[in-house]
């Protein structure tokens, strides 16, 4: 019988979501989860089917599209590096490869796999033997410095990932626009800027470390390029998680991507034209990872995985917090103007569409929504908790119900999980409707805002004294 | 003689980074050459944001070394303070390649907020660049050129 877990329980929710919400993802067939090799035997499906794409590739014509050599030909001859083209660009090339594998393996779920080199820093076993199964191993390549290479930490290690998510700029996250660029001309995708920490030390380290095939503009040669380059595709997609903003420049996000890539049509391929903006929703390019960063508190269960874009207001509320177990830890900042008016905006906004869902037929409204983020959490030393949020309750006690008016959600931690991941956990609560309520109940959140955080000990797992929030902020949509 | 003292004021107070100076970028040392056997320093001075403060690096040219991968490790240090890190820049493509213009030139910015930590505004900054293989070997060849190194507030 199957273990039921919050894990699970996440994991449920999170494909009941992805098949009962949206239309972006009716549209669209399930995305396919991007796992971790970490986590694969040598004989894991996944692994098998790119072993077979990977043969079936190299032994295609050399005018094929799909020629392992002209794929990689692709790279050499349009890659950005060194600007903010960087992170868009090679998530379009990994998604139209990954549709590739699926039709050269045969398996119409294939999802790529990524290196997680943090948590596990030496070369896959899958890919560092010439044979496997008494056969040529497709995915070994003799170029490298080592087959049992290991990414030092000073590259790919914990701190240096924290603080790569610690970056709030697009510009420096994910590496600068081109020095002088004005507008959306094809010459600027390979002019550079400034390379950011993300490109040039996670990145550049990892091809120069592994070095061969892969210190090279060819470096898609190595089969281990496509799982270094998930991985800091999986890297970007959790920074947007934790509520980092992608450039809202339109020399950025309407820049295009033309006869560049190809992807399957049928039996053979056809291109595939794209834009930055068309691929920044990874649901909608068809597939997400594993265990995000920013882990959906309970509220928001079967609520969807979001790329909040850029908010109306920020509120920073407090930084460094220490929440004792079974005490109330109370934060609370004073909102200038313009965060009251957004809020008043928002209620009004709700309001109206509390009015409107009695009239069918009225226009939609766009009501915006507020995020509560709680970013770089220091789980307790030992033991566990279940953190209960409040917004503006002055009576929050451990006591509190969860029915409570003001009770936004609640988090924990995943223990083993938790520790092998890169960085601090960081948990976002949706507190639309809280902050609905409240102004239903006439206690709109007119010049202050407080956030009380309950942590209370979980049975099972005894010893807990206490929590600290690295950030906590809340954010107008 | 006022003219002069003058001159002599404005220039004081542009290394101290007041006046409203954007950013602080080293003068005189660059271009310059770092080697396995030649560490390069120049010298900028500490902008006055205590926050969001990046550390650019320029470079014109790269000669990878005949064996395995290398690095160029920046650090800062100032009377203030013992040197600490920034970051390492490997250079990817790892192949040769000399700048013909500013476009060819290749930037890396670093977040130098935590480094500067304890260094006043204005005070001169020591940024050392070395070049080391990546492996803990002893390199003997290769060189990379710095074109421009600067110190400012993030835009």
């Amino acid at each position: 019988m199957p273990t039921v877990n919050r894990r699970t329980v996440l994991q449920g929710a999170s494909a009941l979501f992805l098949a009962s919400t949206t239309s972006r993802a009716e549209a669209q067939a399930t995305p396919v989860l991007r796992r971790s090799i970490s986590t694969m035997p040598l004989n894991d499906p996944a692994l098998n089917s790119y072993r077979k794409a990977v043969a079936a590739m190299k032994a295609l014509p050399a005018n094929d599209p799909r020629n392992w050599t002209k794929q990689a030909q692709i790279h050499l001859n349009f890659c950005p590096h060194g600007n903010w083209y960087f992170l868009p660009w090679h998530r379009a090339y990994l998604a139209a490869f990954e549709k590739l594998c699926r039709q050269m393996s045969g398996d119409n779920t294939f999802a790529l796999p990524y290196w997680d080199w943090t948590a596990n820093p030496q070369l896959p076993a899958a890919f560092a033997t010439p044979t496997y199964n008494g056969q040529p191993n497709p995915l070994f390549d003799s170029t490298r410095s080592s087959q049992t290479v290991t990414i030092p930490s000073t590259y790919v290690g914990p701190s240096v990932m924290q603080s790569i998510y610690g970056e709030t700029s697009f510009e420096v996250f994910g590496s600068s626009r081109p020095n002088g660029q004005n507008n959306t001309s094809p010459s600027w995708q390979r002019v550079r800027g400034y390379e950011g920490p993300l490109e040039s030390t996670p990145h550049d380290h990892v091809h120069t470390t592994i070095a061969g095939n892969m210190a090279t503009f060819m470096s898609p040669l190595d089969p281990i390029f496509w799982l270094h380059h998930c991985n800091i595709d999986r890297v970007w997609d959790q920074w947007n998680r934790i509520g980092r903003s992608n450039s809202q420049e339109n020399i950025w996000r309407s820049f295009a991507f033309n006869n560049q890539f190809v992807v399957p049509s049928g039996a053979g391929t056809q291109p595939w034209n794209t834009t930055v903006a068309s691929v920044l929703d990874i649901l909608a390019l068809g597939y997400r990872y594993t265990l995000p960063l920013l882990q959906v508190a309970a509220p928001l269960l079967v609520s969807k995985f979001i790329n909040p874009g850029a908010p109306v207001e920020r509120i920073k509320i407090a930084a460094d917090t220490v929440a004792r177990i079974n005490t109330v830890a109370t934060v609370d900042k004073r909102l200038a103007a313009p965060q009251i008016s957004a809020f008043s905006k928002l209620n009004a906004a709700l309001s109206s569409i509390r009015t409107f869902s009695a009239t069918p037929g009225r226009p939609a409204v766009t009501p915006g929504r507020v995020l509560l983020f709680l970013r770089d959490v220091d789980p307790p030393a030992q033991g566990n908790v279940d953190v209960r949020v409040f917004v503006n309750n002055p009576d929050a006690s451990p006591a509190t119900s969860t029915e409570d008016r003001h009770y936004a959600g609640s988090f924990t931690f995943f223990g083993a999980e938790h520790a092998a991941h890169s960085g601090k956990p960081s948990y976002m609560l949706d507190i639309t409707r809280v902050v609905s309520r409240l102004d239903l109940a006439g206690i709109a959140l007119t010049d202050q805002i407080k956030v009380q955080l309950v942590p209370l000990p979980i049975a099972s797992a005894p010893g807990a004294e206490q929590i600290k929030v690295g950030d906590i902020e809340v954010a107008i949509f | 003689m006022k003219r002069s003292a003058g001159r002599m004021i404005l220039t004081i107070v542009q290394i101290l980074g007041l006046g409203g100076l954007a950013f602080a970028q080293a003068q005189g040392a660059l271009p310059a050459i770092v080697t396995p056997e030649k560490a390069v320093h120049v010298t900028v001075a500490a902008p006055s944001a205590r926050t969001g403060v990046f550390l650019d690096i320029v470079l014109n040219s790269y000669k990878p070394p005949t064996a395995g991968p290398a690095e160029i490790v920046i650090s800062l240090s100032a009377a203030t303070i013992a040197r600490r890190e920034v970051g390492r820049i490997a250079v990817f493509p790892a192949e040769p390649f000399t700048a013909a213009n500013e476009r060819e030139q290749r930037g890396y910015r670093f977040d130098a907020t935590a480094a500067l930590d304890g260094v006043a505004p204005g005070a001169p900054v020591a940024v050392e660049l070395s070049m080391q293989a990546t492996t803990g070997r002893t390199l003997s060849d290769g060189s990379v050129g710095i074109a421009k190194v600067t110190l400012s507030p993030g835009s």
